[in-house]
C-alpha cells in the first residue's frame, strides 16, 4: 500500500458515513451526519474534496440523480463505497485497534 | 414555502466555480440552507467551495495554468506603453513624449500605471515632510506638466476602463474557466505586490519622514493600495463580465 493510497482521517471519517448511509449518500446527508457524529459544522466543499480523492484512489464510486427543484434544478450525485475501498477500511481499522492496543494512558478515561 | 438562497453569494459560487462538482455542491447548500440555516452559514460554505475550487484548477493542468499567468503578464507588459499612449491621448488630447522611452527608464514595466492622481490633486494639502510623491512628479521626466494639472476622477476613469477591458481580454483568451483564469492571475499580482508592500510598511512604522521613499508615508501607501485594488476589481468585474456572456452565449447554443 502506497502512501497515496491511504486514508486521511477526514478521508475516514468520510468513508465510515458513506457505509453508515449506504444508497442514500449523497453531500447533504454526508454533511449531517458527520456533524450529528462529530459535534462540528461541516463544509460541503471539504466532504467533496474527500470524496473526490477517495474516487481518485477507486474506493468511491459516484453517480448523477436526477435534478430537483428544492435544489434549484440541480442533481444530486451519489456516492458509493467500492469492494477496494470497503477492504482499506477494515484495513485501516486493524492497524488502528493494533495501534491503540496495550495504551494504558488511553485507557479509564485518564489522559 | 421554499426560502430562496441569498441571491449574491449564489451568483459568486456560479461565477467562480465552475466544475460539475461544483454544481453539485450548489445544490446540496440550496437543499440545506432551505432547512433552515442562516445566512452567514451559507456565505461561509460559498467561501470555502470558491477556494477549494480554486485550489483544485490549480492543481489540474499546472503547466497550464502556469501558461495562462504568463501570458496575462506578458499581455500586461505589452501594454503598459500603449496605454501610456492611451492616457495621454485621451486626458491631454495628443502624445506628449515618446512612452516608449519613460516607461523603460523609469523601470515601469512590472508596476502599475503610477499612483499620480490622488497625490497630484491633494498633496497641497499636505506638510512639506508629506510631499514626497509631489516632489517627484515635479522633477521626475516621467510625467509631463499636462498630465500633472489633469482631474484625477477622469483619471481614475480611465483606468478602471483599462483594467475592465484587461480582465475582459483575458477572460476572451480561454476558452472555458474564464473567472478563474483571471483570479489566478489577480493572485499572482496580489503575490507581486505583496513584498513590496511589507517592505513599504516596515519603512513606513520605521520612520515617517522618509525623503526618498515614494510611499514614505501611511497616507501613500494607503493611495498605493487603494489603486492598485481599484485595478485589481475592476479586472476581475471584466473577467466575470466575460465569462457571463460567454456562459449564456453556450446555453443558447445548447438550446
Amino acid at each position: 500500500m502506497t502512501k497515496r493510497d491511504s486514508l486521511g482521517s477526514f478521508e475516514l471519517m468520510v468513508a465510515l458515513v458513506l457505509i453508515r448511509l449506504g444508497d442514500t449518500a449523497y453531500g447533504v446527508p454526508i454533511a449531517e451526519e458527520l456533524e450529528k457524529l462529530t459535534g462540528r459544522d461541516v463544509a460541503i466543499a471539504s466532504i467533496y474534496a474527500a470524496l473526490e480523492r477517495l474516487e481518485a484512489k477507486g474506493f468511491v464510486t459516484s453517480e448523477l440523480g436526477e435534478p430537483t427543484a428544492e435544489r434549484g434544478g440541480r442533481a444530486k450525485r451519489y456516492f458509493r463505497m467500492t469492494a477496494r475501498g470497503l477492504k482499506e477500511v477494515k484495513e485501516m481499522r486493524r492497524t488502528l485497534v493494533k495501534l491503540w492496543n496495550g495504551l494504558p494512558e488511553l485507557e479509564g478515561g485518564k489522559a | 414555502m421554499k426560502r430562496p438562497v441569498p441571491r449574491i453569494a449564489t451568483w459568486l459560487l456560479t461565477a467562480f466555480t465552475s466544475g460539475p462538482t461544483d454544481d453539485n455542491i450548489a445544490g446540496d447548500l440550496a437543499e440545506r440552507y432551505s432547512t433552515g440555516h442562516s445566512r452567514g452559514w451559507y456565505w461561509y460554505q460559498v467561501f470555502v467551495a470558491v477556494v477549494f475550487s480554486q485550489v483544485r484548477y490549480v492543481k489540474q493542468r499546472r503547466w497550464h495554468k502556469l501558461m495562462s499567468i504568463a501570458l496575462a503578464w506578458g499581455i500586461l507588459l505589452v501594454s503598459i506603453p500603449l496605454q501610456r499612449v492611451l492616457f495621454e491621448v485621451v486626458l491631454t488630447g495628443r502624445i506628449i513624449r515618446s512612452p516608449w522611452t519613460s516607461t523603460i527608464m523609469r523601470g515601469g514595466l512590472i508596476l502599475p500605471p503610477p499612483d499620480l492622481l490622488p497625490v497630484t490633486r491633494w498633496s497641497a494639502a499636505l506638510p512639506e515632510n508629506w510631499t514626497t510623491s509631489s516632489w517627484e512628479l515635479k522633477h521626475s521626466f516621467m510625467f509631463p506638466s499636462s498630465l500633472r494639472d489633469t482631474v484625477s476622477s477622469r483619471f481614475a476613469l480611465l483606468r478602471c476602463v483599462v483594467a475592465f477591458t484587461f480582465g475582459w481580454l483575458l477572460g476572451r483568451l480561454h476558452k472555458s474557466d474564464q473567472t478563474k483564469a483571471v483570479t489566478l492571475f489577480l493572485i499572482s499580482w496580489l503575490a507581486m505586490l505583496a513584498p513590496g508592500l511589507l517592505f513599504t510598511v516596515a519603512q513606513t512604522f520605521h520612520d515617517w519622514s522618509l525623503p526618498y521613499w515614494r510611499s514614505g508615508h501611511f497616507y501613500f501607501l494607503a493611495v498605493e493600495i487603494v489603486t492598485n485594488a481599484m485595478w485589481m476589481f475592476c479586472t476581475l468585474v471584466g473577467g466575470v463580465l466575460s465569462a457571463t456572456v460567454s456562459r449564456r452565449r453556450l446555453e443558447g447554443e445548447t438550446r
